[in-house]
């Protein structure tokens, strides 16, 4: 499944690129094309394309803070889940995600 | 915004409180801030957001600071546990990496380490050589590859 997203959390400094970095690793063990874009304390970092994002099957939101560009994302299936939940579990985030959208 | 004297073995704190108490105080003494009650604060005002304790014992306490002169990151490593901290797999906090951040003039070289340093925190192999390394000067060393590596980890 080919899977974009984007973290985020209050002051950008920690959370943000270990979420990131935690999701891109468990979702590429899982077999899954996955980028994951930071925004953080340096702005955007590893941003999503418009083509990348058209070609997304799923959009996984690691925040609770407002995000910029959700335009990118119009008609697309956009899961937000906790932050710290990606950074504790992210291969079970990854799997959630996946099936809730396979379901449909 | 690391040095040796940055890192900190066998400390004596038993709360966040005091843990927050004593990298502010040592952030005064070396010169990271001319305010540590006011950066004690702002640790807490993001401690309060959500507890920035993770997994294994290790917690990352951190603050964008009107009071942080300089960008510093330390690393406390405690005598015995710290208790009411809340973490992810609600394991007692050992380990602490603090990071002491300007509100305004972090650059972003110096934020992209902060980014390969937390990245680390993801890896097992990272967390125990933190917590084992028995000189200040050899975790130094360590510390210094992680976060210069473009490559990160």
């Amino acid at each position: 499944m080919k899977i974009v997203g984007i973290s985020a959390c209050p002051a950008g400094l920690a959370h943000t690129p270990m979420a990131a970095k935690a999701l891109e690793k468990a979702g590429m063990a899982l077999g899954h094309d996955i980028k994951m874009e930071q925004q953080g304390s340096m702005g955007q970092i590893n941003a999503i394309t418009e083509k990348e994002a058209k070609e997304a099957d799923l959009v996984i939101i690691a925040s609770d803070q407002k995000i910029t560009g959700m335009e990118r994302f119009a008609g697309k299936k956009v899961i937000r889940v906790d932050i710290n939940i990606c950074i504790k579990a992210p291969e079970a985030v990854i799997k959630k995600c996946v099936d809730a959208v396979s379901k449909e | 915004m690391l040095k040796e004297e940055y890192l900190f073995f066998d400390v004596d704190v038993r709360t966040k409180e005091e843990a927050l108490n004593f990298i502010s105080q040592k952030a005064l003494e070396l010169g990271l801030t001319d305010n540590a009650e006011g950066l004690k604060k702002d640790f807490l005002k993001r401690e309060e957001e959500f507890s920035t304790g993770l997994q294994d014992g290790f917690a990352i306490p951190h603050a964008k600071s009107d009071f942080a002169k300089k960008l510093g990151v330390f690393y406390v490593r405690c005598k015995s546990s710290i208790s009411g901290w809340e973490t992810m797999d609600d394991r007692a906090v050992t380990d602490l990496f603090a990071l002491i951040v300007p509100k305004e003039s972090a650059d972003n070289e110096h934020l992209m380490m902060i980014s390969r340093l937390a990245t680390g925190l993801l890896e097992e192999e990272f967390k125990e050589t933190v917590k084992t390394a028995s000189h200040k000067g050899e975790l130094m060393g360590y510390l210094k590859r992680i976060i210069i590596n473009e490559e990160g980890i």
